[in-house]
């Protein structure tokens, strides 16, 4: 039966997909066409037997759950934020950065995260947000915001923010630092429970071949 | 604008009409009569039961997301039921003991659970389920359990499915002979998602553990697949209980293979769903491009006793609804 076995994956757009291309590349799988033209969203490398669709990264995990896509490739924070039911076979270590409290430089002066009772944070990760505070007891209002954190402190729309930081270079040109690490943060394979289970030879090649990419890029990592 | 009342349902129940009616109803009576060739026989349990009755039994992940209310006679707590099973052994502990074991019994009923109301999630599940109680535990009971399934998802006309068998005997013997109960629920969540790259960092660190113990419980994420893996998590370990459990697997594989039917079987060893609640085999039928499981169910020793009737037990149930999508989804492929 044609088609039948064909793995359908759904990758992020953005930095991710670079960085991702070369794990593949480096699998034998090369899927340079959807690099070059951003606006094809589906491309299928028929001889290797997968499908892949460029979506949205906040997507990525919708897909798979439904079963739309049999894997992706999403980031952790996007992963906990969403807590859907999918397999996690594999750490890709890409898109590597940090989930952290920051704040003002002024108020970091005499603040002390562990005296903190009830405070107000603007994130793009309320439920991450709110789970961590909670944990520690601390009464948390959360301002939901979709981009541009950095700004809720200058303006006073919030004190504090929780959001991935990089190199810190975003924070320090906006006053602001870190306070708390909330967790490390990379990219993840996953895969769809169903997948896994009714194709799990061509689950476990794929998790095999991109498993070896990762850790040639850690050895290469660990010359330099 | 005017203010008419605005005539809606609670999320995560729907009403089914005709047209779908006659579908479901089809799967019922083609799933029902499988139940029957087998010797099954129907009972109906009540909507309600009490809460502290029900927590005997039902899991500890269920019983966060029951619908509870009291009861104005009395002040006790009412629940609505999350699961059947629970009912299905009370009825056996405390109206059915002069029936001879085993017995055999299936249900057609809703269950309800709280559902987070992202996604749409149903609160409400049609369910078939059937249930089988003796005195002692075979790898005979648990295969024609599995071989019944298969059978039942075949006389409803679909043709692409897995029955997904694992063991969570296995994985808490496993468990328990290398981690204390802090790291247990630590490797169980890795478990949960398969993994292998939390699971590397934990035990890399880890100095208590001897190499090749290491490079056997870092493969438990990846024993799954055909029924190989057996073989492969066997040699690999020498944990006594570990390779009895897997003794036993391979008996219930080889019963099902006996009818013919390992095309559609497919193992996993690190499957933890239903952890806490099963005590053996358990399984879960998956259908390509559906993402969630069709049925699911497995050996649960220790649920009648808890009503206090020492018997062993296994069963399982269908998502009526999932199934017929799954079936609808096939006639469109």
């Amino acid at each position: 039966m044609p088609g039948r076995d064909v793995l359908t994956i759904a990758l992020p757009k953005g930095r991710i997909l670079n960085e991702a291309a070369s794990l593949f590349k480096a699998a034998g799988v090369d899927i340079a066409p959807v690099l070059q033209d951003d606006r094809r969203l589906i491309f299928e490398d028929v001889a290797e037997g997968l499908r892949f669709m460029v979506i949205r990264s906040q997507d990525v995990p919708t897909y798979v759950e439904y079963g739309a896509a049999d894997m992706g490739i999403a980031g952790k924070d996007v992963l906990l934020e969403q807590a859907k039911d999918l397999y996690e076979p594999l750490d890709l270590n890409i898109g590597v950065c940090r989930m952290m409290v920051a704040e003002p430089v002024e108020l970091s002066a005499r603040d002390n995260p562990r005296q903190w009772t009830h405070i107000r944070v603007a994130t793009k990760y309320p439920n991450i947000t709110l789970g961590h505070f909670l944990g520690k007891g601390i009464q948390v209002d959360i301002i939901k915001l979709y981009g541009s954190i950095e700004l809720a402190p200058l303006l006073g729309l919030s004190e504090r923010i929780v959001d991935l930081v990089q190199t810190g270079e975003t924070l320090r040109k906006n006053g602001l630092t870190e306070v708390e690490h909330i967790m490390h943060i990379s990219s993840k394979l996953v895969c769809n429970r169903a997948s896994l289970k009714t194709k799990p030879r061509r689950v476990k090649e794929l998790v095999d071949a991109l498993g070896r990419s990762v850790a040639r890029n850690a050895e290469a990592a660990a010359k330099q | 604008m005017t203010d008419a009342p605005t005539i809606s349902l609670p999320q995560g129940v729907r009403d089914i009409l005709p047209d779908e009616a006659e579908r479901i109803g089809a799967v019922e009576s083609g799933i029902l009569s499988v139940f029957a060739r087998y010797g099954f026989r129907k009972v109906i349990t009540p909507l309600l039961e009490y809460a502290d009755v029900l927590s005997l039994g039902a899991g500890a992940e269920l019983l966060d997301r029951v619908i509870k209310f009291i009861d104005p006679p009395t002040g006790r707590v009412i629940a609505i039921r999350p699961d059947i099973t629970p009912q299905i052994a009370r009825v056996a502990a405390t109206r059915m003991r002069a029936h001879a074991l085993p017995l055999k019994l299936c249900y057609n009923e809703s269950v309800i659970r709280y559902q987070d109301a992202r996604d749409g999630r149903k609160r409400e599940v049609l369910q078939i389920g059937a249930e089988y109680i003796s005195s002692d535990a075979s790898p005979e009971d648990d295969a024609r359990m599995i071989i019944m399934a298969v059978e039942a998802l075949k006389a409803v006309g679909l043709k692409d499915f897995k029955i997904d068998v694992g063991d969570v005997g296995f994985l808490r013997k496993v468990l328990e002979s290398h981690f204390d109960e802090g790291l247990r629920k630590s490797v169980q969540g890795l478990l949960e998602k398969k993994d292998t790259s939390g699971l590397e960092a934990l035990l890399g660190g880890m100095d208590s553990i001897e190499a090749g113990d290491k490079e056997f419980l870092m493969n438990l994420a990846t024993f799954y697949g055909e029924e190989e893996v057996i073989e492969k998590a066997a040699s690999l370990t020498k944990d006594p209980a570990a390779l009895a459990s897997l003794d036993y697997l391979g008996k219930v594989v080889e019963a099902v293979a006996s009818e013919g039917l390992m095309d559609w079987v497919t193992i996993d060893l690190g499957e933890v769903r239903g952890f806490d609640y099963y005590t053996g085999i358990i399984f879960e039928g998956f259908a390509p491009g559906i993402g969630k499981p069709l049925l699911s169910g497995g050996r649960y020793d220790s649920l009648l006793e808890k009503y206090g009737y020492p018997c062993r037990a296994t069963g399982f149930a269908f998502d009526v609804e999932q199934l017929s999508s799954g079936l609808a989804a096939q006639a469109r492929r």
